[in-house]
Formats: C-alpha cells, structure tokens, sequence
C-alpha cells in the first residue's frame, strides 16, 4: 500500500505541482560553497535521477508480476518499451540539460554585453522542458498503472 | 490518467497518510521543482486538463508550502553530483559540462 500511495503522490505532483507554482520562482534553494551553482540544474539532475529510479523500479515491478499483469498487455507493452529506452532517454535529458548549462553559462559570462543571447537560453530551456515532460509523463503513466494493479506486490 | 488515482488522494484518510512517505515526497518534488524552475507557466493546463485543479487545493498544497522551504544543502549537493556522475557513466552519457 505504501507503493501505491508513493505513486499516487509522485504522479500527482509531476503534473499537478506546477500549476500551483504558475508565476513563482524555483522554489529550491542552494546552500551556498556548494557543488552547483543554478538550482534549476541541481534539481534538474535529481529530477532525472528520480526519473531513471522510478523507470527501473517499474521494469522491475512488471516482471516480478508478469503473470499477474499478463491479463493487461498494455502494462507489459509500456514496460518492455520502457526496459529498451529507458537509459536513451536519460541520455536525451542528460544532453538537454548540458545544452542549457553551456547557454546559460555564456549568458552570464556575457551579461551586459552584445553578446549575451538570452533566446538561446530560452531556446535550450524549452528543448530541456520537452526534455523532462517525457520523464514526466512516463512517471505519471506508470503511477496510473500501479495505482490500477494495486493486487500486484 | 485514470479515475482511480483521483479517487483515492480525495479519501481524507489516504490523503494524511500519503503525506507522511518521505520518499514518496522525494522523488515528486525533484520531478515538479524542476519543471517549474525550467517553465512555470507551461504546465498549468495538463493538471487542468486532467482534472487535478481540485486535488491541488485540497492535497497538493502541503507539499507546495514544503519546496518553498526546501534548500539544497552542501552535503546534499556533493551527493547529487556523485550519484549524477554514476548514472551519467551508466547510460553513457558524458560528463557534466558545469553545475
């Protein structure tokens, strides 16, 4: 039951969450002499660790239970598409997140001069944007599964 | 998305217990705290168009007063840069180019 709730409490944050936030600032802070110095890449980072646990939590999940869940073809579909994917798609956050790393960093090396180019940095957080809704919405559909099999262990 | 998932985080009693896994917290703040610092205002119509607006109000927002307060430690910064660099090696991706 636990499981369930953690997966009903994740899927409803991913996507709920930022409605709420509409507007604000990220709500994360660092504690400054640390390792990063832009929060939205620390917490890009956690994001995609998560994301990559929560991924082979569920292959995992869907094989321990591959009898159970042979009566849904479509959760075994999902898992077999997220066991031969799921590394490539860290890999795309993972690049999405470096590309906007070196915009935004020449952007602030450039900051008050012709050179800064603040549509790059637009440019690279909205492929990292789209880069992360593909984490997410994949968390968010393996919740709705889960939360549909709870008589799975 | 399903109804069961609406249906069960409206249960007052899920709701309480939900809010006490701290993992379960973990994982959902990473992944919503990113998407906001990446874009806040693009988000905003998938919960409307999943029918989540309601379940904010009355669930969510605990766990928004929550990230508001969160800050990222020192110590919690060193062990994300490691972890990242493991899963980095481990699907083959490059190092990071800065944090």
């Amino acid at each position: 039951m636990k499981t369930l709730k953690f997966w009903l409490f994740a899927s409803l944050l991913a996507v709920g969450l930022p409605v709420a936030q509409t507007g604000c600032s990220n709500p994360v802070t660092l504690e400054a002499g640390g390792a990063y110095s832009d929060a939205t890449l620390a917490t890009t980072d956690q994001a995609i660790l998560d994301a990559s646990h929560a991924l082979t939590g569920f292959v995992g999940w869907a094989d321990a239970n591959a009898t159970y869940l042979a009566r849904w073809p479509e959760v075994g579909a999902l898992s077999a598409s997220v066991a031969a994917q799921k590394d490539a798609w860290i890999r795309d956050a993972y690049a999405a997140r470096d590309a906007y790393a070196v915009a935004a960093k020449a952007y602030r090396l450039a900051a008050g001069t012709p050179a800064a180019d603040q549509t790059e940095v637009e440019r690279k957080r909205a492929a990292l944007q789209g880069a992360l809704a593909v984490l997410t919405n994949l968390t968010t559909q393996i919740a709705a599964y889960r939360a549909a099999h709870t008589d799975a262990k | 998305m399903p109804n069961n998932i609406a249906q069960s985080v409206t249960d007052p009693a899920e709701s309480t217990v939900v809010f006490s896994v701290d993992d379960a917290l973990l994982i959902a703040q990473q992944l919503a705290a990113a998407a906001v610092a990446i874009n806040p205002a693009m988000a905003g119509g998938v919960a409307l168009v999943t029918g989540l607006a309601e379940l904010l109000r009355t669930t969510v927002m605990p766990a928004v007063q929550h990230l508001q307060a969160h800050e990222i430690s020192i110590a919690e910064q060193a062990v994300l840069v490691a972890e990242s660099a493991v899963e980095r090696a481990r699907v083959g991706a490059p190092p990071a180019p800065g944090n």
